[in-house]
């Protein structure tokens, strides 16, 4: 089995050795270019890409290289063997636009991985060296046919240099390719049609140089290299164009994406927007009218009505609250709230900002006792007006579940270690069980439902300050005992931007 | 034209302030307030709180807005932002960029509470800005600041 295989593969060489089998070689090798060649001007049209520009060059300069040989070779084959000498006369041609293709494609290659300024003037300077290189050949090509004789180590000398340079171009990518760790899968992939394809020049190289240019074995071993490098080349431009279709129909559906999410964040703004208009403008007349009757300004008020006008401006304000945070979690919940919210950080002494008699007046009716252990002059750098929001919505949270003459208790420390601060806050109030702990800071979930009813809230206050907290770069944790109390406790970087 | 008019009244009001110095009333003209608020029943609060201090003129969206403006000179503008055709952003642009108006203070009123909104409106040339809902105090105060 083996041994008749051989003989099918010699007999193959053999004959591809032949004017015939290179009549056939060529042919193929066209026929196979041209219609890579056909394929990725198609593509070309449908895209116009630069990458592909050149891929087009470069396998039509091959395609009109083997053209060349196909019509030379089938004179000799068809009509008359002695016209196999005009193809001499056109070596430098065939040999010139193989180099010019290979200079195209490999510089396609280094174009997708490469300063792509770089890689054109590359290109540029390459093709004119060729073709000045090509006139001076052709110069020496004449001499040579007409001063030189037919055998002997300069007549084939001319062939020496184009293999040469072939083989400098091809084997370039390759040496480039190690030396910068290139790690482009399709860049690899052509690397290894580089070095198939350099294994023909290499050969015809040595069969010049040290052979007088005839070496059957060379000659039959340096055929099958350009055919398969072509096939491979080929796979490495199709699967990147397949990879490239790909990736621009992902692009594009994330942009699709982008567009629509765009759109449902333009509504939702303006939804917001909207809501907070139609709220705010009916809860504008009534307070402002409950002010204008306290005010006596409609007329004198009894005391039971000025009572049922307290009542109503209290209620508005509740009200007014939940608008509030209901605008402020739709603000800070949205997904580039980072980059909307701006805070405006400065320095600020803590002890001060949060010493303030409103928030007294808040536990006054309990008769807790409030503890300020921040030490007076404590400098920190933050949006003072977003953390004494932070610390309203953490104090009357207190408030609410702190018993009567019970104790709030907050403070704050450095960490130089760190670079960091903590401000934490604490009560004696009832606690939270610890199957609500780790709820707390969801939006809308209340611990207790009865006894949040009574106290009031939207149960969106800790999830404004979780969000404000981040926005400050920093995170918040809660511990907390059943009937003995909860403390919060916030770290904040001691420089954030806002 | 304008300006002289505007001398002519300016001497007048002087003279009166001199009468009335003279008869023994020291106390100094209402300034003019404009209220530009489409609703109504804000508008009529607005101006309850203001009238016993200013003299007080309504107009219910933005185009009757300008031509009060333009027409009676006032003092000072409340101005809402949403409104019904020109909104508050754009009076209050027309109003600056007409020479005789220049004198003009311009509160906005508005009902919504994002900052770029509040930095817009002073962009184009608001001077003050407070948010719905608001005490009748804080307007009064807004005003004395801004009139003295």
């Amino acid at each position: 089995m083996l041994s008749s295989l051989i003989v099918v593969f010699h007999k193959l060489n053999a004959f591809l050795s032949t004017i015939s089998g290179e009549l056939l070689k060529q042919s193929v090798e066209l026929v196979l270019l041209t219609l890579v060649g056909y394929m990725l001007f198609v593509e070309w049209r449908k895209k116009q890409d630069r990458e592909l520009k050149y891929l087009i060059v470069g396998f039509f300069a091959l395609a009109v290289a083997r053209l060349i040989a196909v019509l030379f070779l089938s004179q000799a084959v068809f009509e008359n063997f002695f016209k196999l000498f005009l193809l001499d006369k056109f070596t430098v041609l065939i040999n010139g636009l193989e180099i010019f293709a290979v200079i195209w494609i490999a510089n396609t290659f280094m174009y997708g991985i490469s300063d792509k300024d770089e890689v054109r003037k590359k290109l540029r300077l390459e093709t004119i060296i060729l073709i000045l290189g090509i006139i001076f050949m052709e110069v020496l090509w004449v001499i040579r046919l007409q001063h030189l004789p037919r055998s002997g180590f300069l007549f084939n000398f001319p062939f020496a240099i184009f293999e040469g340079v072939k083989l400098i171009i091809l084997i370039y990518p390759v040496y480039y390719r190690f030396k910068h760790k290139v790690q482009d899968v399709y860049y690899n992939k052509a690397t290894i049609a580089f070095v198939v394809y350099s294994f023909t020049p290499l050969f015809n190289l040595i069969r010049h140089l040290f052979f007088h240019g005839v070496s059957g074995k060379l000659t039959i071993l340096a055929h099958p290299f350009p055919f398969l490098a072509i096939v491979l080349f080929i796979r490495a431009i199709f699967l990147k164009l397949a990879d490239k279709r790909l990736i621009e129909t992902e692009l594009e559906l994330t942009k699709k994406k982008y567009e629509e999410t765009k759109r449902l964040t333009r509504i939702k703004d303006e939804f917001v927007s909207i809501v907070n208009h139609e709220l705010r403008t009916p809860l504008t007349s009534i307070k402002l009218y409950l002010a204008l009757l306290r005010d006596k300004k409609l007329g004198p008020v009894t005391a039971k009505q000025n009572t049922a006008i307290e009542t109503m401006n209290k209620e508005s304000n509740r009200l007014l609250a939940l608008i509030n945070d209901i605008l402020d979690v739709a603000k800070l919940e949205d997904k580039d709230a980072d980059k909307n919210i701006k805070l405006n950080t400065r320095e600020c002494d803590l002890h001060t900002l949060l010493d303030h008699q409103a928030y007294k007046t808040l536990a006054d009716e309990k008769h807790i006792t409030i503890v300020n252990k921040i030490p007076k002059g404590f400098k920190v750098s933050i949006d003072g007006e977003r953390f004494q929001q932070i610390f309203v919505n953490l104090f009357s949270n207190a408030v609410k579940y702190t018993p009567e003459q019970g104790t709030i208790c907050f403070g704050a420390t450095r960490n130089r270690i760190f670079k960091t601060w903590q401000f934490w806050i604490a009560d004696n109030g009832r606690g939270i069980a610890p199957e609500h702990l780790k709820h707390i800071f969801d939006r809308f979930y209340q611990a207790d439902d009865y006894l949040t009813r009574k106290e009031g809230g939207t149960g969106l206050g800790l999830t404004i300050v979780k969000h404000l907290v981040e926005l400050h770069r920093g995170k918040i944790e809660v511990s907390s005992q059943l009937n003995k109390g909860t403390k919060f406790v916030i770290t904040i970087p001691n420089s954030i931007s806002g | 034209m304008e300006k002289k008019d505007n001398q002519n009244q300016q001497k007048d009001n002087k003279k009166t302030l001199k009468k009335e110095a003279k008869e023994g009333k020291a106390t100094a003209p209402k300034r003019t307030v404009l209220i530009i608020e489409d609703q109504d029943a804000i508008a009529e609060a607005e101006r309850i709180i203001l009238q016993d201090q200013y003299n007080v003129h309504l107009a219910s969206d933005g185009l009757e807005g300008l031509k009060k403006a333009r027409a009676i000179k006032p003092d000072a503008v409340v101005l809402d932002i949403m409104m019904p055709h020109v909104d508050g952003f754009e009076v209050c642009k027309q109003i600056r960029e007409d020479p005789s108006l220049s004198h003009v203070k311009i509160v906005m009123v508005t009902s919504k509470n994002r900052e770029h909104d509040e930095q817009k409106g002073m962009g184009i040339g608001a001077d003050d800005y407070i948010m719905k809902p608001f005490e009748p105090v804080e307007l009064l105060h807004v005003l004395k600041q801004m009139l003295g």
